[in-house]
């Protein structure tokens, strides 16, 4: 029996543990004030211009992107996600939401802002826990 | 101090975690994992520029959870052996091996030494408290 209740209480101390770790992104909504505002192929151009100098400016801050959607789906995770168009080839910023409906009324093409925290470049150019301005 | 006593203050292991709980539903701002879940709609505004109060808010919780299993530990077995009072450690190490993997970048969250020291106060009072 004491067995079971040291087990259990391992298990319920390091669930409270691990949930209460940062996550990365901040929490974002409606109300949220940007640092920045910029359009999206300005952000990915300061991108591929300096990657260094592009991830100081923005990396690990909550920004503001304009831009027009190229594609809109879900990721291998099951994560929500638009991009927007970086580049007239494949460079795109890629925002993740992680309210679904929100995405529901978008369309391929439509302009949006979008506000979200930036984590720099990684194939795309990621915003997390976006929102819809 | 009395073994009565002591078993009365182990048995309140679930204070320390339930203030822990309350700081941080609270006072903490929503960027934390069980955000994704819980969020409270009630917040307590404390400017935490200060370094007693940022100390109350971001460091004090970790070692009032390490705090509460310890105390728990002791609770179940009311005794002193060494294979319990390891076993009542293990979050203490938890915690430092988490604040270790934040400061080589392998997890989220922010390395604070702060929360070290909280976690090895905490347990060194548990530790006191069975003495």
């Amino acid at each position: 029996m004491k067995n079971f209740l040291t087990i259990l209480s391992i298990l319920f101390f390091l669930i409270i543990g691990l949930a209460s770790i940062e996550d990365e992104a901040p929490a974002i909504n409606s109300e949220t004030q940007p640092v920045l505002s910029v359009n999206s192929k300005t952000l990915y151009k300061d991108y591929t211009n300096n990657e260094i100098a592009a991830d100081d400016k923005y990396k690990g801050k909550v920004i503001q992107v304009s831009g027009t959607i190229r594609d809109i789906g879900n990721d291998i995770m099951d994560d929500a996600y638009i991009t927007l168009i970086g580049d007239d080839f494949f460079g795109d910023i890629q925002c993740f939401f992680p309210d679904k409906s929100s995405l529901i009324n978008l369309n391929k093409g439509q302009k949006v802002t979008v506000v979200g925290y930036c984590t720099g470049l990684f194939v795309n150019i990621i915003l997390q826990n976006c929102v819809i301005k | 101090m009395k073994k009565k006593n002591i078993n009365k203050i182990n048995s309140l292991w679930w204070v320390p975690l339930l203030v822990g709980i309350f700081i941080y539903v609270f006072l903490r701002p929503d960027n934390l994992i069980y955000n994704d879940l819980f969020s409270s709609p009630i917040k307590i505004k404390i400017n935490t520029n200060s370094k007693v109060v940022g100390f109350l808010i971001y460091s004090l919780p970790n070692g009032l959870w390490s705090m509460s299993f310890s105390q728990l530990i002791f609770h179940i077995y009311k005794i002193r052996t060494l294979k319990i009072i390891i076993l009542s450690s293990i979050m203490l190490f938890v915690g430092i091996i988490i604040e270790l993997l934040q400061y080589q970048s392998f997890m989220n969250g922010t390395f604070d030494i702060n929360d070290i020291f909280s976690y090895i106060m905490s347990y060194l009072i548990v530790l006191f408290i069975q003495k």
